[in-house]
């Protein structure tokens, strides 16, 4: 899993970027797809989180049914950082849904 | 984002030329930002170097983070903390530039594990607190562009929403993986404000 850098937008006051995920295995992984940003720091929140799981914010990959062998998806995030601290994330990626 | 390109080696410098004549005289700000990703980011710096314009710095400026300098002197930013910024009141004449310089050793030498690039961006504002964008379709961020120092060393410019843009780079680069083209690019918008240019010299 890799991540752009994170621009801040004066606008909407939050650290704006994106994340890609990358199926590095040999066959396909079928979707949805969820990130899961274990322990965020006190004061980040992730913006545009679709809930909560164990108490860690996720996300949802957006339409992608499955990833074929080496093949990546994109997702936006979003952060709103008050304290302007480095945001260093531990993500995980599921398969699947949360329900 | 109506334009962009992705692939640029190291050493890219990139000219940025703004034609604000359409809001000349506006009581406004600039804002630059220079900042590391959510996972691990390499060492990465970034100058804004050579601002010329017809308008106006106005007051002192704010900076955050790990920044130096003062308009229209050289700026340095580097990635070392989470938020890297320099704002400052602007009054617009009919045009300004910069050269963006990215350098350091996410960009000359990536290091292979890292898993987060760095990324920059600058934002016009027609009211001096900087919250109203000006001389951008994107009123969602209020970015004019962005641009991304990649995991491998390459960067890359989005969101040029207004007009011919040209980014040019100055030094020679080294072709990589995934480049675009040979030679020269150009990267087209909306006609009307901003103007930018990219050329290049594969070795």
């Amino acid at each position: 899993m890799t991540a752009s850098g994170l621009v801040y937008s004066r606008v909407t006051r939050t650290f704006n970027g994106t994340v890609t995920i990358t199926n590095g295995g040999g066959t396909a992984i079928d979707g949805p797809f969820q990130i899961v940003f274990l322990y965020p720091p006190v004061n980040v929140q992730l913006v545009n989180a679709l809930g909560v799981v164990d108490g860690s914010p996720y996300i949802t990959v957006p339409a992608v049914a499955n990833l074929a062998p080496r093949q990546s998806a994109t997702v936006n995030v979003q952060f709103n950082n008050p304290s302007n601290a480095k945001i260093q994330l531990i993500p995980i990626v599921y398969s699947g849904c949360f329900n | 984002m109506l334009a962009g390109f992705a692939g640029l080696a190291h050493a890219d410098l990139y000219d940025v030329t703004v034609d604000t004549s359409a809001i000349t005289g506006t009581v406004g700000s600039l804002d630059f930002n220079f900042n590391p990703g959510p996972l691990l980011s390499q060492d990465a710096s970034a100058q804004i170097l050579n601002f010329t314009t017809d308008g106006t710095l106005a007051g002192s400026p704010v900076l955050t983070g790990d920044v130096s300098g003062a308009l229209p002197s050289t700026l340095t930013f580097d990635n070392g903390t989470g938020f890297n910024d320099y704002f400052d009141g602007f009054t617009f004449g009919s045009t300004l530039s910069f050269q963006l310089s990215p350098y350091g050793p996410a960009v000359s030498s990536p290091d292979g594990f890292s898993t987060s690039g760095s990324a920059f961006g600058f934002s016009m504002f027609s009211d001096p607190g900087g919250t109203v964008p000006v001389l951008t379709t994107d009123t969602t961020d209020g970015f004019a562009f962005t641009t991304s120092i990649n995991l491998d060393g390459t960067t890359t410019v989005t969101g040029i929403r207004r007009k011919p843009v040209w980014f040019r780079s100055r030094a020679p680069f080294q072709n990589r993986a995934a480049h675009p083209v040979g030679g020269c690019a150009r990267v087209c918008g909306f006609a009307g404000i901003a103007t930018a240019s990219k050329t290049g010299v594969i070795s």
